[in-house]
């Protein structure tokens, strides 16, 4: 007896100092103790915060990357305006076709030198006393290109150039066939090139009269890590 | 309290001493709550400092606003037509006194003019430096084949 008394004593005890706070939790009409909800509005709050810092830091990069590519665009233009430069520069000199090729393979090399950069440009040059017009390719695309030429209204109309390496141009000169009178037209230039399996094809027309002209057709890409800008435009004199 | 879990060695409590521990219990059961808040929030507290402790630092934008204006300020000489005559006469400190009456006072300019290589006299070598570089390729009917480079940096 006294064993038992003392068991259900012991199991009373029990009962009560374990199974009652399971019984409140369920029966208990009071409401939940605040704790809980202290601890989850703390997360919260520390949580949002941190997504607001985040948040600012996101801006700033962009704002960055932003001003980063404006400035790339500024470079690309000062490029873009020399090589302009160099096509005006030639044409006042005695010797355009020559001081042309040379300018442009100089200041090529010199950008490579000293920028990322890559260029690729075909200088037209018609000569209005002797009729010819004269083509200049040069590769500083970081690669070899395969080459060829197809011209209207020109002799040869078809002209396999081939490989041009890196940093290197190549000059043609053919003698047009436009026979009419007077003598004026275009002759169109389609010049193809692969680079890397792919092809490319850039046309030229060259303006044929009784004057001089001149036309330069560059693509320049400008890179600073992963980003770049790139233009490609033409730029055409007669006198 | 251990007393009341033991069987048989004890002997059998009180009604008085019984309620008594039960009273023990429920204070200790709110310091229990209270110790498991401060130790949820200690943990988060320690989680958060630990993931942000090292947040990505916030990038200089300065800098490239400070390069964006000296690159205007070449161009806007260029722009009047003085810059092609004085990279053709090596004119640097000419080019430099232009350039600090256009940029802001508290920024120091150092140009210098040259082809693939240029030289680094007259930079700081404390400090941020900002450099860029502003391509002349012709003037008139010559070709310079020049760069002006520009370096930057707070007086």
């Amino acid at each position: 007896m006294a064993l038992e008394k003392v068991k259900a004593d012991t199991l009373g005890g029990l009962g009560r100092s374990f199974a009652s706070p399971r019984c409140q939790r369920i029966s208990d009409p009071r409401p939940m103790k605040g704790q809980m909800f202290l601890l989850a509005s703390v997360i919260i709050v520390l949580g949002l915060i941190s997504i607001g810092n985040l948040l600012g830091i996101y801006k700033t990069v962009e704002e960055t990357r932003l001003q980063e590519s404006l400035m790339l665009d500024k470079q690309l233009r000062n490029i873009k305006a020399e090589y302009e430069s160099i096509a005006a520069a030639a044409r006042l000199g005695n010797d355009v076709n020559g001081s042309a090729i040379r300018y442009l393979s100089n200041f090529s090399g010199l950008l490579r030198n000293t920028a990322d950069v890559e260029v690729f440009y075909v200088f037209a040059y018609f000569n209005a006393s002797d009729k010819n017009y004269s083509l200049t390719i040069g590769n500083y695309l970081k690669d070899s290109i395969n080459v060829t030429v197809n011209a209207s209204s020109s002799d040869p109309a078809g002209i396999f150039i081939g490989v041009i390496d890196d940093r290197k141009n190549e000059t043609r000169t053919s003698a047009h066939t436009i026979t009419s009178s007077p003598l004026s037209g275009t002759v169109l230039v389609n010049v193809t090139y692969t680079i890397k399996g792919s092809n490319v094809m850039e046309a030229v027309p060259v303006t044929i009269s009784n004057r001089n002209y001149l036309i330069l057709l560059y693509d320049i890409k400008v890179k600073e890590g992963n980003d770049f800008v790139s233009v490609k435009d033409t730029y055409n004199v007669t006198w | 309290m251990v007393k009341a879990f033991s069987f048989g060695k004890e002997k059998p409590l009180g009604k008085r001493k019984q309620k008594k521990n039960e009273k023990e219990m429920m204070n200790m059961k709110g310091y229990v709550y209270t110790l498991e808040i401060v130790i949820g929030m200690i943990l988060m507290l320690v989680t958060f400092v630990s993931l942000f402790s090292n947040p990505p630092g916030k990038p200089e934008i300065e800098v490239t606003i400070i390069k964006q204006s000296g690159f205007n300020s070449l161009d806007f000489i260029n722009r009047e037509g003085l810059l092609r005559e004085l990279v053709q006469n090596n004119s640097e400190a000419e080019l430099e006194s232009r350039l600090s009456a256009l940029l802001s006072k508290s920024i120091k300019p150092e140009v210098e003019i040259c082809a693939e290589t240029c030289g680094t006299t007259g930079v700081s070598t404390t400090g941020n430096v900002i450099t860029l570089d502003y391509y002349v390729s012709a003037f008139n009917e010559n070709y310079m084949g020049r760069r002006v480079k520009l370096w930057l940096w707070r007086k």
